[in-house]
């Protein structure tokens, strides 16, 4: 074998060597993607929860307290495809909504001791559980694609494909802490 | 079966007799028999007496099975069970038996090896919360071959320790696996199974150091470990002496310590001491109990009722 041949097998093997590590390097990036779709998905399906649980506890507490016409409750729309600021945003109503209806419901012991709302505060407290697993799995998913995003040499291969940093799902810092309702 | 602190007392004297008796009568006839050979310059007679104390002390071990479990027996059936009756509603005890081989192998948690066995089992509710617990001992059969070819056998531990099952305070519908360390590198007990675990990083860089987290759903795990259980698990796991695993299946909280202890065994040697006894028992109750009471277990906040 010639010495050209060994050069040229060289240089072919440290090209093959570049590729396999460029297409790793691509698929992690996009596996990271993907981890952080799936977690968005896991917050809409929290948040739909959360929502329909709200509505029931809205449904019960309108029907205590038919006479304060001015507790109005935010409204809020759950749609495909919001992005992680709208979905912060309709979190952040159910929040004042919660609020609003703790704030009803002191003024009606009869409600609070009843069966179907105190199921359901047992109920709002699982799916808050819920809630914050999901937006922890996003935000670690997400804090897991930032670091990629600027880590050399990973940086450059994202920068060639026009990844960009993505936004935290941010929590109320009361949420931060485990759930405690008083029952 | 309930026995006075004194009888149970001649059964040690007894079982501890036999075996001091026995003992010393295989030691003294071998060295006799040893000296006299040295004398007489037979030198295989020292292969024999090696093996007459063998064979004595085989014999000692026979002759005192009996009266040791007999002991045993009573000591478990009156300390253990009265001190595990004033800490447990509807107990059921039984030192005999264990858990069902199944029961832990359908955890997949661990590699079942070649030889299983489990004792001590207790059953009961502590604040109201069903606890299940016995001694579990799986071992592996390791075949070696020297440079002459031949092969020894001999059994390798891979758990022992207790197995304890509780009720957990979630719903959740994917199994979640935490293994501490010296279990990283075990043979895990799920090849072959239709579930398939991942990895999870959890955002605790401490946690992650200590535990390896495993689970069918990524969801499921940050669901059931919160921040919070997650101190409370490193809290637990920093005061346990042995390696911690937990498994989150079917609603249930397994966990296991391997400690390389037998939990409840008295020593045929030691004098009865009853206050002793007790502080020690209560010891390993309590053992059972820091799960429920440090993981806040008997909170059913969020037991579901829609």
């Amino acid at each position: 074998m010639t010495p050209v041949y060994i050069i040229i097998g060289i240089v072919l093997l440290v090209i093959l060597i570049i590729v396999v590590w460029y297409i790793s390097q691509v698929n992690k990036l996009n596996r990271a993607v993907v981890k952080i779709d799936e977690a968005s998905s896991g917050i809409d399906v929290a948040l739909t929860k959360r929502y329909d649980t709200l509505t029931k506890m809205m449904d019960v507490v309108k029907s205590y307290a038919k006479h304060e016409k001015e507790t109005l409750f935010e409204v809020i729309n759950l749609r495909k495809d919001m992005t992680i600021s709208e979905k912060n945003e309709a979190n952040h109503k159910m929040d004042e909504n919660l609020k609003k209806i703790n704030v009803v419901a002191e003024n009606y012991p009869e409600l609070r001791s009843s069966d179907t709302y105190v199921t359901l505060q047992k109920s709002i407290a699982d799916v808050e559980e819920h809630m914050q697993a999901a937006r922890r799995l996003y935000n670690s998913n997400v804090s897991i694609y930032n670091q990629l995003l600027v880590t050399y040499p990973t940086s450059s291969i994202a920068k060639n494909k026009g990844m960009t940093k993505k936004d935290f799902f941010e929590a109320d810092e009361i949420k931060r802490e485990d759930v405690k309702i008083d029952l | 079966m309930d026995k006075s602190i004194e009888e149970i007392e001649r059964l040690r004297v007894k079982a501890a007799n036999i075996i001091k008796t026995g003992s010393i009568i295989s030691v003294s006839l071998s060295v006799l028999i040893a000296i006299l050979t040295i004398i007489s310059g037979n030198f295989f007679g020292i292969a024999f007496a090696f093996a007459l104390l063998i064979i004595g002390l085989v014999i000692t071990m026979i002759v005192s099975s009996k009266p040791s479990k007999e002991f045993k027996m009573a000591y478990k059936n009156t300390f253990v069970l009265k001190s595990l009756k004033s800490v447990f509603d509807d107990l059921e005890y039984n030192p005999e038996r264990g858990f069902d081989y199944n029961v832990i192998k359908n955890t997949g948690m661990m590699y079942m090896g070649d030889r299983y066995s489990s004792n001590d089992y207790i059953k009961g509710k502590y604040k109201n919360i069903n606890v299940e617990q016995a001694d579990v001992h799986i071992e592996e059969e390791v075949t070696t071959t020297d440079s002459d070819g031949n092969t020894t056998t001999h059994y390798e531990t891979l758990f022992m320790g207790q197995w304890m099952i509780f009720d957990f305070n979630k719903s959740f519908s994917a199994n979640l696996q935490v293994c501490g360390k010296g279990f990283y590198n075990a043979k895990r007990g799920n090849w072959g199974s239709s579930l398939k675990y991942k990895k999870v990083e959890m955002e605790d860089a401490e946690f992650n150091k200590m535990f390896r987290v495993y689970a069918v759903d990524a969801h499921e795990a940050f669901y059931i470990l919160t921040p919070s259980l997650m101190g409370r698990i490193k809290k637990l796991s920093n005061s346990i002496k042995g390696s911690l695993l937990l498994c989150f299946i079917d609603n249930k909280l397994h966990i296991g310590i391997s400690n390389n202890k037998d939990a409840f065994e008295a020593s045929v040697f030691k004098k009865l001491d009853e206050s002793k006894i007790i502080d020690s028992i209560a010891s390993e109750i309590k053992l059972i109990t820091n799960f429920v009471d440090e993981l806040n277990l008997d909170n059913d906040l969020f037991r579901k009722g829609v």
